[in-house]
This record gives structure tokens, sequence and C-alpha cells, in this order.
């Protein structure tokens, strides 16, 4: 899951950064309501975690400006602002939910995978693609009933595949999904995860289409068939 | 009582007391004048037949067995003309031997029967003329004038009452709204009042009460401002240091080294936040006492004292020499403050510049200029009010505002905060 935090605070930013990396997100951080309109217009992210306060405006205009502009991202408002009214006005801007500081961290993380699946048009969080089972509120990858371990960002881009249901990504989506705002990342980097998950997974859990990008391929075929 | 009823008792019974005075006042001097009317008739009667028997005193001489004169139209009219000697010479039907009882002259009121006679005797040539009313008769007629004055007088006093009740209440209508208004609205309500034809008595009123809702409005506002920067000064920290710990839990190593330090920075600014708010508390407690006021010189080396960061701020040299109406703890207070949030807003290595000098034409305040170049030297981002800071820059209002002072902030050209506080001076040295 690729998340950017809107976070001015350098504590709370680096704790969030912290913890969620922990659960598998990658986390691109900003400062600003000008920072996040330009990262927002930049690459695309899963979800976007928005504080209030931030030192050059309200985070309420910024949200209410990302949907009159039709960004469609969930949007998690995470503040110390507990007053009804302000929770009121977050979500009529077009908040998906509202949480207070502090928090927990398993309950943060809950909260925003429940975002991105339902963006996803998922119910449950557990996606089957044939023998091919994924758990992404738990990182967790099942392949013919047997857990595979995949690192942080083969299973992020196992994740941006499945939730594309299908359709061509190009490389760049993927990369923005995986890397966001990291500009150190190698140009063949995409490639080594890719080659991981077939290797991991199976030959054609990713299909390449020549000059467009690369899409989920069909399940896998059921262990009966393999015997 | 209402002040509508209270009016309206204290003028009637004015209004009544009024009236029935006056009313008391004709009702005896028209009682005299128709008495001395009827007397002057009865004199006038009496002069005239006098005139008469001078003329024709042929009328006593030539006796007749019957002295009856006249019949008169009215009753209880009554003439009669005697010798000296008490003879009836002449009299009128209704007349009364007992009339002769009356043989000095003058006006005289006797008993004679069952009735009460007004006599006038009249003495002329040896002759007594007596012309008599009866009293009934002459009662009847004050009464019938007093009836006449009475109808009309009780109409004008009833209307009278009834154009007071009409009046007052009509006048006080405007307070009825006013009270209509207040009673109607809620405790949160701070609106202000409007009221459609206010008199020129009632807009006083109006006014004063409207800017006391303005005043409560602003200082809820300010009161919901404070609790909103306590709360995001409290709640951040707290945040910061329960993911830390929740990271810590979960990692090991240089990681967790990581986490709990980061946690140990939470805890102190925690620390540093509830020292504020003590310090806040502090003030309110002891109102605003702790001295009579400091050279300005004794605020900056106050506020700069252990002051983190110290190395980025720009001083003025020299410092202007001016004494501070302000006790020194509280004004220390506040200049710290400002200078804490503008390093905090405006980390990196730019400087901060920090001006003070007097106001150039009456001298009577200190205006200390804290200047920021924003929150990072790169970005050209923009910067918030006062409003999105925290509990430091209220700490700062609140002294400033209790001494009479100001704390303003505008953006500057360098993408920066100027933050001016505007204490006021002592008034002795600034005449000096």
């Amino acid at each position: 899951m690729h998340v950017l935090l809107v976070e001015d605070d350098d504590l709370v930013a680096s704790g969030l950064e912290a913890g969620l990396t922990l659960h598998h997100c990658t986390v691109d951080r900003v400062r600003t309501t000008r920072e996040a309109r330009a990262a927002i217009s930049q690459f695309g992210c899963d979800v976007v975690i928005l504080d209030l306060g931030l030192p050059d405006g309200d985070g309420v205009g910024l949200l209410d400006h990302w949907r009159q502009q039709g960004v469609a991202t969930p949007v998690l408002i995470l503040t110390a602002r507990d007053a009804v009214p302000d929770r009121v006005r977050g979500l009529e801007a077009g908040a998906d939910d509202y949480v207070l500081k502090p928090f927990e961290l398993d309950e943060l993380v809950a909260r925003l995978n429940a975002l991105v699946r339902r963006a996803a048009g998922r119910a449950v969080s557990e996606v089957c693609h044939g023998e091919l089972k994924v758990q992404p509120d738990f990182g967790q990858v099942f392949l013919h009933g047997n857990p595979v371990t995949l690192s942080r960002r083969e299973l992020a881009l196992l994740e941006k595949l499945i939730n594309a249901r299908g359709a061509v990504l190009s490389e760049d989506q993927l990369k923005d999904g995986l890397y966001g705002m990291d500009t150190s990342v190698e140009s063949n980097a995409l490639n080594v995860h890719i080659y991981h998950l077939r290797r991991k997974l199976y030959r054609y859990v990713v299909v390449t289409e020549r000059g467009l990008g690369y899409r989920l391929g069909p399940p896998p075929e059921s262990s009966g068939a393999n015997s | 009582m209402s002040l509508q009823s209270r009016l309206i008792w204290s003028l009637g019974s004015a209004f009544l007391a009024l009236w029935l005075s006056v009313a008391a006042m004709m009702y005896l001097h028209l009682d005299q004048q128709v008495s001395h009317t009827l007397d002057q008739r009865l004199a006038s009667s009496a002069t005239m037949v006098a005139g008469l028997i001078a003329r024709q005193p042929e009328m006593l001489i030539s006796r007749q067995s019957n002295p009856l004169l006249v019949h008169p139209d009215a009753e209880g009219v009554a003439c009669q003309i005697r010798s000296a000697s008490g003879e009836v010479l002449l009299q009128t039907s209704g007349s009364h031997s007992q009339f002769s009882e009356a043989t000095r002259p003058g006006f005289s009121t006797r008993k004679i029967g069952d009735q009460q006679w007004r006599l006038y005797t009249l003495e002329q040539n040896g002759t007594l003329i007596t012309t008599a009313d009866r009293m009934s008769e002459r009662v009847a007629l004050a009464n019938s004038i007093i009836l006449v004055m009475v109808v009309p007088f009780t109409l004008a006093l009833l209307g009278g009452l009834a154009v007071l009740w009409w009046g007052v209440r009509g006048g006080l209508r405007p307070l009825q709204g006013l009270q209509d208004q207040l009673r109607r609205r809620t405790p949160e309500n701070l609106d202000p009042v409007q009221l459609r034809r206010a008199p020129a008595e009632l807009t006083p009123v109006v006014e004063t009460l409207n800017g006391l809702f303005s005043r409560v409005a602003s200082t809820m506002a300010w009161e919901q401002r404070f609790a909103n920067s306590a709360a995001h000064e409290f709640r951040t920290p707290l945040t910061g240091i329960k993911t830390h710990l929740q990271v810590a839990q979960r990692v090991s190593g240089e990681r967790q080294l990581l986490a709990l330090t980061n946690a140990e920075k939470g805890v102190a600014r925690l620390q540093s936040v509830t020292e504020q708010l003590l310090m806040l508390s502090r003030m309110e407690r002891q109102g605003f006492t702790g001295g009579n006021g400091c050279p300005v010189s004794e605020m900056i080396d106050g506020a700069l004292e252990d002051l983190p960061q110290r190395e980025r701020i720009q001083l003025p040299a020299p410092y202007p020499e001016a004494q501070l109406a302000v006790p020194k703890a509280l004004a220390v207070v506040a200049l710290r403050n400002l200078l804490e949030n503008a390093l905090k807003y405006s980390s990196g290595p730019c400087k901060l510049q920090l001006q003070a000098n007097t106001d150039g034409s009456g001298q009577r305040q200190m205006r200390v200029m804290v200047r920021d170049q924003g929150p990072d030297s790169n970005s050209a981002a923009g910067r918030a009010g006062p409003e999105s800071h925290g509990l430091g820059l209220a700490i700062v209002e609140m002294v400033v505002t209790q001494f009479g002072g100001a704390l303003i902030s505008e953006h500057n050209a360098a993408n920066g905060m100027d933050w001016q506080l505007q204490l006021p001076l002592q008034v002795s040295l600034t005449n000096s």
C-alpha cells in the first residue's frame, strides 16, 4: 500500500513512517499543503493520511480542493481536533475516515486497508486469484495453500496488479506505487521485483504487454493439474 | 410588579388624585357661587318690592281683609310685607306666619314647620319686607348643577385613564419586544439583538447589550481556539510518543533505539507544554502581578537566557533605553514564547531578526519585532496566521491583552512572518 502522509510535525511523521513501513506500506511524507498538492499531481498513491493543522493552511481546505479537482484517492484525516463540528466539516469536505491523535497503530493500518479495499471495490480483505490468495492486511500470500514469503516491494507490486483487476498498468504507475517520491531507485529495480514475483509464485503471474506495461496474468494452475 | 403595572398605577393614581382635587375645589366654589347668587336674588326681590311700595304707597294704605297678593308660579318662593308692629300687610301665597319672626334685617335660615327656609328681610319706612326661598328647592338646584358638572368630568377622567394605559403600554412595547427576544434566546445564541423602531432611549441599552454579546462571542472564540491549541499541543507529542513506543515494541537493535530516542523527544515536548500550561494557570491565578515594570534590556536578556538555537537570533544593538509597564516575568515569558515559536517555524540555518524600538510620536509603546524567514528556506510555501500556532502564542496574547498591548502578525517578503509585540511603556519615563 502506497501512503501519502501529509504531516508537519517531524516527531509524529517519523513514528508513522516507521510504523507503516512495518506493515509493508510505502510512505511518502510532505509537510505543507503546497507540497501535498504537488505530490498528488505527480504520482498516484493508494491512500492519503492528512493532518489538519498545517503551517501554510488548513487540511480541510486542501481536501476540498482535491475533491473539486476530481482527486478520488481515499483520504483519512488524522488530527488532534476532536470537536464534532471539526469531524463533520472534515467528512463533508470529502474525507473517508477521521481518526483522532493519539491512535493505535494497528487500528490505523486496519482503517487504511479498509479504505483501499473499498476503493478497489472489494468487501473482504482476502483476495483470491485461483489458487493464489493474498491477504494485504497481514502482508501474507498463499499459493496452493502454502505461504510464500514476499518482500515489501514485491507485495506492493502484487497488490497493485490485483487491485487493477487485469487492467494494464504502465511502468510509471507501478513505480509510483512502489517507490513514490524516492528518486534514488535504479532503472531496472521494477524488473527485478517482477522477476522475483515470477520466481516465487509462478511464471505467468505478471504478463508483459509490450509497449504498454504489465498486467496480472491468469490464475495459477490447480495443484491437481500440476500433479 | 412589572414596569408597565408600576407606571400605570403611579400615573393613574396621580391623575385620579389631581382630577378629584380639582373636582372638589370646583364643587365647593360652585356651591358657594350658587348660594350667593340665590341670596342675591332674594335681596333683589325684596328691593324690587320695596321700590314698588315706595311708588304706590296706597297698596298698604287701602287695607283689605285678605292680604294675599299673588299666587307665584314656582313653589318654594314667598314674600311678606309687615308693619313695624308685626301686622302682615301683604303676602304671597305660601308665605308663613312665622316669617314675622325674622324682624332683623338681613339674611337668616330658619326651620319653619318641617322645611328649611332662607329669608331676607329689608326694612323701609317702617315696613319690613321679607323674601324667602325654601332650602329644598335651593339644594335641588345645586344638585342639578353638580350633576351636570360630574357626568362629563367622570367620562373625561375614565377616558384619561384609558389613554394613559394605552400610552404606557404602547410606549413600553419596544422594551417588551426586547424582553421577548432575550427570553426566547438559547444560551449559546450570541447574535446581536435587533429591535425595529427602537426609541432613542433604548438604543444605548441595545448597543450595550450587543457589545456585551460581541465581547462574549470573542471570548468564547478565543477560548475555543485556546482549547484547540492546547489539545493540539498535548496530543501531538503524545501521538509521537505512543507511535514510537509501538514501533519500538516490534523492532530491535538500531531501529528500536531510534524509536525510543524519538519517544524521549516527545516526552520533552510534552513536559514543555505542561510547564506552559502551568505557567498560564499561575498567571491567571495571581492576576498578572509580579512587579511594576522592567527595562527593555532585562526583558530581552531574560528571554534569551538558555534559549536553544540562540545563535540564530540577530539582536538589536544597542538595546533601547525604556521602561516597560509590564512586570519582568511576564514580559520575558511573552518574548520568549514568541522567539521559540519563530525558531520552531523557521527551522534551518536562516537567521531571526529581533528588533526593538519605541513608536515615533508619543513614545507610549515599545514595539518588539521578531522576523523569521518561513518554514523552509527552499520552499515557497506560505504561512498561516496565529490561529494555527500553539499554546505559546496564546500565552503571549493573554499577556499583551492584559496590559493593553497587542500582538500583530503579518507575512513578510522573505516568505516568513513578522511578529510584532506592542507593549506599553511607563508614563513617567516616557515624559522625561
